[in-house]
C-alpha cells in the first residue's frame, strides 16, 4: 500500500517536459500521451444516499479524461454531476466502482493518505468561492502550504505569490475576501486550486455566481491556465458558453455520462486542442 | 556560557515553522476580531475568572507568607503559656506567668535551653483590626534570642546585645508609619529607646514590632502595672514579673510532644505547645483559607471556560464551511484541532491578561491604603502572575478541546454547497 502512493506520485508526474526538445513551444504530439495511461479514468461508480428513501445518484458512472484536457460536465439539476466531482476528488467515497489517476486507483489509498493526495493532485474550485473569510487573498492562496511538509512549505510564499500574479491578483494580494468583488474572489479561488500545481483541477460550477462579463473573464483565465501548466480541468457546469470553451462536453443523466456521438464525448466544436482518445485526432496546441 | 536549550531549538527550527506559528496565530487573532462582541464577552468571562483567581491567590499567598514566617518560627520550640490562657499565638499580648517558671523548666530532664519573653502593646490605643497588625513591644533576652535558630533578619542597623538598655529594633510598618531609622528616638510607654536596627519586611507580625531587651519589657511591664493601679488582671500574682510565654528548646533527639507533657506534669498551671502542633495548627487553618478562597476562585474560572467552550462551539458550526475548505485542500485533523485549541488559548491568554492586570490595579491600590496602616493585605508574586496567566490559557486550550473535535468531525463533501 505504501508503494501505491509512491508509485501515484511518479506516474502523476511523467508528463512531457517543456526542457524536452520535440515539446519546446510545441504540442503534445500523440506519441507522447499515447504511452501514458489516462489522467483520470472513472469505471462503473455507484454512489446511493441512503436516507428515508435511498437515493440512487450514480448508476455505473464511466469516464475517462486525457492529460492536459479541459472536459465540461453538463447535464440537469440532480443528474450526479457535483457528486462525480467529489467522488473523483475523494471527497465522497463510491458504493463501488474504481476511480483511477494515471492508471492507478485511489479508492484504494489509505484513509490517512487521503488529504495528501488531495493536497498535492487535485485543486477544487467551488461555485461559492469558498475564500476563508478571516484570511487575505495571498494567505487563502498560500493555505495548501500551511498543511504541506516542510519542504514545500519553504517556497510556498513564492508560489503563492506567483499564482497570484498568473490570475492577475498580486495587486489585491493583502485585500480581505470581503474588500474583493465575487470576480476577484473566483481568481482568488482559482490561483489556490492551482498553487501547489495538481495533476487535476476540478472546478464545481466556478461562473455559477459571476455575472456574464466576470464569469467570461475566469473562463478566459481556466483556459489560459490550462495551456499554460497543461494541468487537466473538468469542470461542472449549466452554461453551454463556458461548456464550449473546453476540449470535450460530456452529459450527464441519470447518474450516467451519455455516450458521446461516434465517441466517448462531444468535441468542442472549435476545439484548438486535439482529443488524445485513440481514433481521434492529435490535440493541436497554442505556442 | 553554553546557549540554552530552548535557543538552540530555535535557532534549528525550520523558517516555515515561525512564519507558520504566526499565520496561525493572525489567523485566530482575526477570527477572534470577526466577532467582537461575542468574543469580548468570552474574553470577559475569562478575565473576571482570573481576576478572581488572582486577587484571592494574593491574598492567600499575603496570608501564606505570615504564617510560613509562624511556623518557621516555631519550628524548634515549645510554647509554655499560663494554662487558663490557652494559647494566644507566639506575640500575645500581656503578661501571664510569672518569670521563674523559665529556671522551673530549664531543670527539667531534655530541657536544653528556655527563656521568658514579654509582649506589650505600644500604643495606649492599639487594637487588633484585619487591616493593620498592632505595633507590639516585644522584650527577649538578647543573648538568648541569638542562639535562636530562626533569625529576623535586618535591612539596616545591628541585633540587640546584652546590656542594650534603652535600645530599640523596629519592624519595617514601623518604619513607614512613624518615619523611623536607625539613630532616631522613639518614646514607648512612657520610656526613651534609641533605634539600632531595622527588620527587613517579613509581611507578617515581626514587621509591627518594637524589639527590646527582656529588661526593659519588663520595666515598662511595671510601670504600667503601676499606673493602671493593680495593672492587668494576672498582675495580682504577687510582685513577681510576669512574662507573656516561654519559649523551651529541646535537646538533640528529645522528642518535644513528650517534653510537653513533661512540663505540663512537673508544673501546674501551665500549658505546652509542641512545634509540631503548632505547625499543624497553623498549616490547617491556612489550608482551610486557601481551600475557600481559591476554591471560589475556580469556580469563577470554571464558569469563565463554559463561556469558551459555549462561543467556540458556535464559532465552529458557524465555520463548518472554511474547516471544509481547509479539509479540501489538505489539511489533516491534527491541523484543524489545533487551529481551533489555538484560538482557544488566545482568548484565555486575553481574557487572562486583562483579568491579571485588573487584579494587579485592585490589589495595589488596596495595598497602598492598608499600608499606610502598617499591613499588606495581597501579595502579587510573579509566580502567581505566570500561574493565573499559565492557568487561563490552558483551560482556553482545556476548553477548545470539545469544540475542537466536534471541528475535526466535519466532512466536506456535507458542508461545501452550504448557503
Amino acid at each position: 500500500m505504501m508503494a501505491l502512493g509512491k508509485r501515484l506520485r511518479r506516474t502523476l508526474r511523467r508528463r512531457p517536459k517543456k526542457s524536452d526538445g520535440r515539446m519546446k513551444g510545441k504540442l503534445f504530439t500523440k506519441q507522447d500521451v499515447k504511452d501514458l495511461p489516462p489522467m483520470v479514468e472513472v469505471t462503473g461508480l455507484h454512489r446511493t444516499y441512503e436516507g428515508a428513501e435511498p437515493v440512487r445518484v450514480l448508476k455505473g458512472t464511466s469516464l475517462k479524461v486525457e492529460r492536459g484536457e479541459m472536459v465540461a460536465l453538463m447535464g440537469p439539476s440532480g443528474s450526479g454531476k457535483t457528486t462525480l466531482l467529489n467522488v473523483i476528488g475523494l471527497l465522497d467515497t463510491p458504493d463501488s466502482g474504481t476511480v483511477k489517476f494515471a492508471g492507478v486507483d485511489v479508492t484504494e489509498l489509505k484513509r490517512r493518505k487521503v488529504p495528501l493526495f488531495r493536497q498535492n493532485e487535485v485543486g477544487m474550485i467551488f461555485q461559492q468561492k469558498n475564500l476563508i473569510q478571516s484570511l487575505t487573498a495571498f494567505e487563502n492562496v498560500y493555505l495548501p502550504f500551511r498543511y504541506a511538509r516542510g519542504a514545500r512549505r519553504k517556497q510556498g510564499r513564492e508560489q503563492a505569490r506567483e499564482a497570484l500574479r498568473l490570475v492577475g491578483m498580486l495587486e489585491r494580494e493583502n485585500h480581505l475576501p470581503n474588500q474583493l468583488s465575487g470576480g476577484e474572489q473566483q481568481r482568488v479561488a482559482v490561483a489556490r486550486a492551482l498553487v501547489l500545481s495538481p495533476a487535476v483541477v476540478l472546478a464545481d460550477e466556478p461562473t455559477g455566481e459571476l455575472d456574464r462579463k466576470t464569469s467570461d473573464q475566469v473562463v478566459d483565465l481556466i483556459r489560459e491556465l490550462n495551456k499554460q501548466t497543461g494541468q487537466t480541468f473538468i469542470i461542472v457546469t449549466h452554461d453551454r458558453s463556458v461548456a464550449e470553451r473546453a476540449d470535450r462536453i460530456l452529459t450527464m443523466d441519470d447518474g450516467k455520462v451519455v455516450p458521446e456521438k461516434g465517441g466517448s464525448g462531444r468535441k468542442r466544436p472549435t476545439a484548438k486542442r486535439p482529443a488524445t482518445k485513440p481514433g481521434n485526432q492529435p490535440r493541436k496546441r497554442k505556442a | 556560557m553554553p546557549r540554552h536549550r530552548l535557543s538552540i531549538i530555535l535557532s534549528r527550527a525550520p523558517r516555515s515553522f515561525f512564519i507558520g506559528t504566526i499565520t496561525l496565530v493572525k489567523e485566530a487573532l482575526r477570527n477572534i476580531w470577526r466577532r467582537k462582541a461575542r468574543s469580548a464577552l468570552t474574553i470577559f468571562g475569562v478575565g473576571i475568572g482570573i481576576f478572581a483567581l488572582v486577587t484571592m491567590g494574593a491574598l492567600s499567598q499575603s496570608l501564606n507568607k505570615s504564617i510560613q514566617v509562624g511556623i518557621d518560627y516555631f519550628s524548634s520550640r515549645i510554647l509554655v503559656t499560663k494554662a487558663s490562657g490557652g494559647f494566644g499565638g507566639p506575640f500575645a499580648i500581656g503578661p501571664q506567668l510569672p518569670s521563674s517558671v523559665t529556671d522551673r523548666i530549664k531543670v527539667i530532664d531534655g530541657v536544653d535551653r528556655a527563656y521568658p519573653t514579654l509582649s506589650l502593646t505600644a500604643k495606649e490605643d492599639s487594637e487588633l483590626s484585619f487591616t493593620s497588625s498592632p505595633e507590639t513591644i516585644q522584650g527577649a533576652p538578647p543573648t538568648e534570642v541569638a542562639k535562636d535558630e530562626f533569625k529576623l533578619e535586618l535591612s539596616e542597623g545591628r541585633e540587640l546585645k546584652a546590656g542594650d538598655t534603652g535600645k530599640t529594633v523596629i519592624g519595617s510598618n514601623i518604619v513607614q508609619k512613624e518615619k523611623l531609622g536607625v539613630g532616631d528616638t522613639v518614646k514607648l510607654r512612657g520610656k526613651k529607646f534609641k533605634v539600632v536596627g531595622v527588620l527587613r519586611r517579613t509581611t507578617a507580625d515581626p514587621d509591627s514590632f518594637y524589639l527590646v531587651t527582656l529588661d526593659d519589657a519588663l520595666e515598662l511591664s511595671r510601670r504600667l502595672s503601676r499606673l493602671s493601679a493593680g495593672g492587668t488582671g494576672t498582675v495580682g500574682a504577687g510582685t513577681e514579673e510576669l512574662v507573656t510565654n516561654i519559649n523551651v528548646f529541646p535537646e538533640e533527639g528529645v522528642d518535644s510532644t513528650k517534653l510537653t507533657k513533661r512540663i505540663e506534669s512537673t508544673i501546674s498551671g501551665v500549658d505546652g505547645t509542641p512545634p509540631e502542633q503548632l505547625k499543624k495548627t497553623l498549616e490547617d487553618a491556612s489550608a482551610v483559607f486557601n481551600l475557600i478562597v481559591l476554591g471560589s476562585a475556580l469556580i469563577a474560572v470554571l464558569v469563565g471556560s463554559l463561556s469558551v467552550i459555549n462561543t467556540m462551539i458556535m464559532s465552529v458550526t458557524e465555520r463548518r464551511k472554511e474547516i471544509g475548505v481547509k479539509r479540501v485542500v489538505g489539511a489533516r485533523a491534527r491541523h484543524i484541532l489545533r487551529e481551533t485549541v489555538v484560538e482557544t488559548g488566545l482568548i484565555g491568554l486575553i481574557g487572562g491578561v486583562i483579568g491579571f492586570l485588573g487584579s494587579a490595579g485592585l490589589v495595589s491600590i488596596v495595598n497602598a491604603i492598608t499600608k499606610q496602616s502598617g499591613l499588606e493585605l495581597f501579595l502579587l508574586t510573579p509566580k502567581l502572575a505566570v500561574v493565573a496567566i499559565g492557568f487561563a490559557v490552558g483551560l482556553g486550550v482545556l476548553a477548545g478541546i470539545y469544540p475542537a473535535w466536534r471541528a475535526t468531525r466535519i466532512k466536506p463533501v456535507n458542508v461545501l454547497r452550504e448557503e
